[in-house]
């Protein structure tokens, strides 16, 4: 036989009646808000799922906004090029008809007329501006690109923005691409050589050892116009219209390739920024599905199961009650009630 | 024959007067938890030959003793040090663990998080002043985020400090009732007294001793009451107080850190040791060993956090251009006459000077603050479209910048923020089962030394009876007397 004595009684219902309550406490809060984990400590790895979650759903955020910041510059940029490409086209036209002897100085100077008007309009082209930005400056986007004489004054760049984890899609093209066909003679790089260590310097290297001063790339060196004698489009109808001032068909018949080579060269970047915005959409489509599982997997971690939190709140409910109902019992009995 | 049962019944009456005397006071302590109920016990008095027949004397109080078991006792204390250091333990980390609570508020990773995506920002309009304002502000918050996670610690480490200073003027104030306790148990006990009220104060004593620290006590050989701190060295030995003592020390072998000094614990006698590491168990050991180790890890890993961000940041910042015109000559290269101030090399946050107190000591730059164009975005002068540096610096959000390069800003802060739930949650299930054994070891202890009305009760009623019965005997006696005398009238 054990021997109960009053202290370890209240002892017995002291701890049972708390740990009842402090769990139907705890149940009470994961009920108030329906959320599973209330402090790190409720579910250490799933914390930090949630957290690292979190912060990807943010990311994917500022990829959207930056997939529609793309993809309204590049259909900016593909307007202006469609435009481009139809002076071009206009140009080419009015060039053939004059090439061949049919015609005299008079209707030619008239011509050229119209084809001043047409170099004109592909320098307005050339200095276009999305906002207060220059699109064909490359990165000289304040400053006016194109001088009256049809001389590019921007550099090479292409400006880069991060539609999805490390994938980089060009929003502008440098006005060398576009009027000096061929004029970019490498390879276009598809992601922007960045100041980092991720892919150029030795991995061992940390980023903040480096302290060699910035070594300026070969932008700068576009800054001194060493392809300044090089002709672009607008120098090409510049061409065409001298021609016709001079009333020289023999020129604008061999400025006919030249115009067809500029043409291609338009259609060439027009198509660049087709798939360009087609690989911005396959981005787009990838991070919505990426924000569709994140919301999945979220919700399974950090929300409560409410059909079971009930059952378990109401089971507590009972437990505590029937505490509460043996503790009465036990208590308010005593030996003194029987000896009267 | 008749003064013999005079002599038994009053014999009798003293005894059951006693014990029920004995068993008021166990009722009347009933709720005190640190109380023993009490029994009288009896033996005969010596025999009395008379003749042929030795006949009894009656009955006579051997002594009072308490109901106690030293064994269960000491595993009582061992379940309270036990459990009291789980408690100690789970509720400094709850607090620490708070401070990196960000389920439903704003917290490092989400400011983090946001100071890159701003920069994202900044690389798509390079040359929009608001976006600039917008990175500097949540530059700004990611700073502020630092220097908050990085008070709460402080503040969490100095209450630890506190508490242990309070804690040891607990101890010694024990410590001292104790050896007065044993002084006078000594005394009573050589003069015959009854000493069961004063162990019970003694053994309060000593459980709350073990509150603080894992408790060795024993009698010696000369009787002497001996309360050691496990581990660490004996603090009361019979009348004699080895007291502790707990204070601010400057470690100069630590780090910068502890050469502000944190509070260690030694004896007085000795105060070259340092016994605070020494200590297992109990609220010392949990607040030592929270302060010491899980604090302690968590700011190095701030630190290193914040020296990683601004390191890499600044790192790649510096290669940019200032958001200025800037002069050139003919060959690109710089004519810096230094009318524009800095052009590049510019930090983004203030250069840290060691990985020590990174966190505390993060800041903006004087640069960045003063001007938004000193934001660099450009790897090249004079090119506002040019974003690769801002593009360079988001991209360290994903860089493995941290320890060897082994784990980015975010892992790094995760695998704390990780860690400390990790420890919080253990913590908690520890000292939900300590409470378990220790309500156990209570109730071992209560039902033998506790007091049970119905048992004292009928105690009670049976010391009654045995009153009245003795009385009944010394009115036999007297009727008995008076016979007697009436013979001779």
């Amino acid at each position: 036989m054990t021997r109960v004595s009053e202290q370890s009684s209240f002892h017995a219902i002291n701890h049972s009646v708390n740990k009842t309550k402090s769990r139907l406490e705890d149940l009470q809060l994961k009920g108030s808000n329906l959320k599973r984990i209330q402090k790190p400590s409720d579910d250490p790895i799933g914390n930090t799922e949630l957290l690292a979650m979190r912060s990807q759903n943010v990311d994917n955020d500022q990829f959207s906004r930056n997939i529609s910041f793309a993809k309204s510059q590049l259909a900016f940029v593909e307007n202006s090029v469609e435009e481009l490409t139809n002076i071009v086209l206009k140009a080419k036209e009015l060039a053939i008809g004059q090439a061949s002897n049919f015609y005299d100085a008079d209707i030619r100077k008239s011509v050229a007329k119209e084809v001043e008007q047409l170099k004109k309009q592909m320098i307005s082209v050339g200095n276009r501006r999305m906002g207060n930005k220059y699109i064909f400056g490359g990165h000289k986007t304040l400053t006016k690109p194109f001088n009256e004489k049809g001389q590019f004054l921007g550099d090479d760049n292409t400006t880069h923005v991060e539609v999805s984890k490390d994938f980089f899609v060009p929003i502008n093209f440098s006005g060398r691409e576009a009027f000096y066909p061929g004029g970019l003679d490498k390879q276009k790089e598809t992601a922007p050589q960045l100041p980092t260590p991720s892919n150029s310097t030795p991995s061992e290297q940390t980023p903040w050892q480096e302290s060699n001063e910035p070594t300026l790339n070969r932008s700068l060196a576009s800054k001194n116009e060493s392809v300044q004698g090089e002709r672009n489009i607008i120098h090409h109808i510049q061409a065409l219209e001298d021609a016709l001032v001079t009333n020289n068909p023999e020129i604008i018949q061999s400025l006919l390739p030249v115009l067809d080579k500029d043409m291609d060269n338009l259609i060439q970047l027009r198509t660049k920024i087709g798939s360009t915005i087609n690989s911005i959409d396959n981005a787009s489509e990838n991070i919505e599905k990426t924000n569709l599982l994140n919301a999945e997997y979220t919700s399974k971690i950090e929300d409560v199961d409410v059909a079971e939190l009930f059952t378990d709140l109401a089971r507590q409910q009972n437990t505590l009650n029937a505490t509460y109902k043996s503790s009465a019992q036990l208590m308010n009995k005593s030996l003194m009630d029987f000896m009267r | 024959m008749g003064s013999d049962l005079f002599s038994i019944g009053r014999s009798g009456l003293a005894t059951s007067k006693k014990s029920m005397a004995t068993t008021s006071h166990n009722i009347a302590n009933a709720d005190n938890e640190n109380f023993s109920r009490q029994r009288v016990t009896t033996e005969t008095n010596a025999p009395i030959a008379t003749g042929d027949y030795v006949v009894g004397s009656g009955t006579n109080i051997r002594s009072i003793k308490r109901a106690h078991d030293d064994l269960a006792e000491k595993k009582l204390n061992h379940s309270i040090s036990s459990h009291e250091f789980n408690k100690e333990r789970s509720h400094q980390l709850s607090q620490v663990e708070e401070i990196f609570n960000e389920i439903s508020s704003e917290g490092m990773n989400k400011v983090l998080n946001r100071f890159f995506n701003s920069v994202r920002e900044l690389a798509n309009q390079p040359e929009n002043e608001v976006v600039r304002t917008m990175v500097r502000d949540n530059a700004g918050l990611v700073v502020k985020d630092f220097h908050r996670i990085d008070d709460s610690i402080t503040a969490a480490k100095d209450g630890i400090d506190r508490k242990l200073q309070k804690g040891v003027d607990e101890i010694n104030g024990a410590a001292e009732k104790i050896a007065s306790l044993n002084k006078e148990i000594i005394r009573l006990e050589n003069a015959g007294g009854e000493t069961g009220d004063l162990r019970d104060q003694r053994d309060e004593a000593t459980r709350l001793l073990s509150e603080y620290f894992t408790v060795k006590s024993y009698e010696d050989e000369k009787g002497q009451f001996v309360v050691n701190v496990a581990g660490a060295g004996s603090i009361v030995s019979g009348g004699a107080v080895n007291k502790l003592k707990a204070a601010k020390v400057m470690d100069n072998k630590g780090t910068d850190r502890d050469k502000e000094g944190k509070v260690d614990i030694f004896f007085e006698a000795n105060r070259n040791l340092s016994v605070a590491d020494n200590i297992n168990k109990g609220k010392i050991a949990a607040l030592v060993k929270t302060r010491n180790e899980d604090i302690h890890n968590l700011r190095q890993q701030l630190d290193e956090i914040a020296y990683g961000l601004a390191k890499s940041t600044n790192a790649v910042h510096r290669r940019g251009f200032a958001n200025k015109s800037i002069a050139t000559d003919q060959n690109g290269n710089l004519v810096d006459n230094g009318s524009q101030g800095k052009l590049t090399g510019i930090n983004f946050f203030k250069e840290p000077a060691s990985k020590d107190r990174a966190a505390e000591y993060i800041e903006l730059s004087e640069d960045v603050k003063a001007d938004l164009n000193n934001i660099s975005t450009g790897l090249a002068p004079n090119a506002p479209g040019d974003n690769r540096v801002a593009i360079a610096i988001s991209k360290l959000q994903h860089e493995k910048v941290l320890g060897k390069g082994d784990q980015t800003l975010e892992e790094g802060y995760l695998k704390s923020v990780g860690k400390i739930g990790l420890t919080t949650a253990k913590s908690k299930i520890d000292a939900e089962q300590s409470s378990g054994i220790l309500a156990q070891a209570k109730s071992i202890k209560q039902r033998i030394s506790g007091v049970s009305l119905d048992e004292e009760t009928a105690n009670l009623v049976k010391y009654q009876h045995s009153y009245d019965a003795s009385a009944r005997v010394i009115r036999a006696a007297d009727e008995m007397f008076d016979s007697v005398m009436g013979m001779v009238r």
